[in-house]
């Protein structure tokens, strides 16, 4: 019996903050008030609830709020140059890093890459590979496998559940 | 904030440089490799190539020497086959929308028509009878080989390889 009361408890409780906050909503809100109505020892609950907030939204209003702001305004300027020195710094280091000349060299090679990457397509169109053997294909009826795992070659075969067809001449729609 | 950003501008800065440099090596490595020969034969509307009409069986009868490259492809796939016994083997001109016909035993026909012929290879329309219809390109050094359906005791396999 206790360990019943216990579980209605613990269900009870999370929908009377639920109904606390006003996040019940229609037929649940409804239910739950009529059980407000029958049970008193929910009614006293809510009523603790609800004064145990106000105390903490007193307390809340009775801290003061840290005014970081004014804590934190005074301060930026110096942030600001500090942050603008490592810039100059990371880009005399940057610089250090990557001389003049290899800067150049590298956008130089860049752009003959990019030029001699497009002459390449253009000019050396690739020949087929295995997987570029076969353009269209027509079994008929059949199943037909394109093998083309070899580099070197290209092997149209015919599943064998059809061969009898094949052999006999069965689809001569085919050709 | 300001180092962050900074630091971010230089990582980026280097993985371009980086980019950039593996872009060379890898133009470069293209470069070296051997591209097609400075004397590449002209383009022409003929191209040379061997048509081969094989017997494979299950029969106890050995490979055929003049069928070894073609089992051993085949083999490569998993497809074996005890026997396998040259019937037919041909040097043929394959020209330009002109039909090549080779005669299966069976008294099928498998027929060739080079569409296109270019100096990496021919796109033909290759039509076995009762068998398969295709277009395929096939470049020089390739060998395209095509089940033609059962014969006897094993199949008839056609082989075409330009050269």
């Amino acid at each position: 019996m206790s360990a019943m009361r216990h579980a209605m408890d613990g269900r009870n409780a999370e929908r009377l903050h639920a109904y606390h906050d006003g996040e019940l909503s229609g037929l649940a809100r409804r239910r739950f008030e009529r059980q407000l109505r029958r049970r008193p020892e929910l009614r006293s609950e809510l009523r603790a609830l609800a004064a145990l907030r106000a105390a903490l939204r007193e307390l809340d209003a009775a801290a003061p709020a840290p005014d970081l702001w004014r804590e934190i305004a005074p301060r930026l300027p110096a942030i600001d140059a500090r942050a603008r020195q490592a810039t100059r710094r990371d880009a005399e280091r940057l610089w250090f890093w990557l001389p003049r000349p290899v800067a150049a060299a590298t956008a130089a090679a860049a752009a003959a890459a990019l030029v001699v990457a497009v002459a390449v397509g253009l000019l050396w169109p690739q020949a087929p590979q295995g997987g570029q053997v076969v353009r269209w294909i027509d079994g008929g009826a059949r199943s037909v496998m394109v093998l083309d795992d070899d580099p070197d070659t290209t092997i149209i075969w015919v599943l064998d559940a059809s061969l009898d067809e094949a052999s006999t001449g069965g689809s001569g729609n085919v050709v | 904030m300001w180092s962050s950003s900074a630091i971010g501008v230089r990582s980026a800065l280097r993985a371009v440089v980086f980019l950039t440099w593996m872009c060379v090596v890898w133009v470069g490595g293209a470069w070296a490799q051997p591209g097609p020969p400075a004397a590449a034969p002209a383009p022409s509307d003929v191209i040379q190539a061997t048509l081969m009409v094989t017997h494979f069986s299950n029969r106890d009868g050995g490979i055929d020497p003049r069928a070894r490259g073609l089992s051993e492809r085949l083999q490569r796939q998993n497809i074996r086959y005890p026997s396998a016994r040259v019937l037919l083997e041909r040097r043929a001109a394959l020209r330009l929308e002109q039909v090549e016909t080779l005669a299966l035993p069976d008294g099928r026909s498998a027929r060739f028509r080079p569409i296109h012929v270019g100096a990496q290879g021919v796109l033909m329309a290759v039509d076995v009878e009762r068998a398969v219809k295709m277009d395929a390109r096939v470049r020089r050094g390739h060998m395209l080989v095509i089940d033609a359906g059962r014969f006897e005791d094993g199949k008839l396999v056609i082989s075409v390889e330009p050269d």
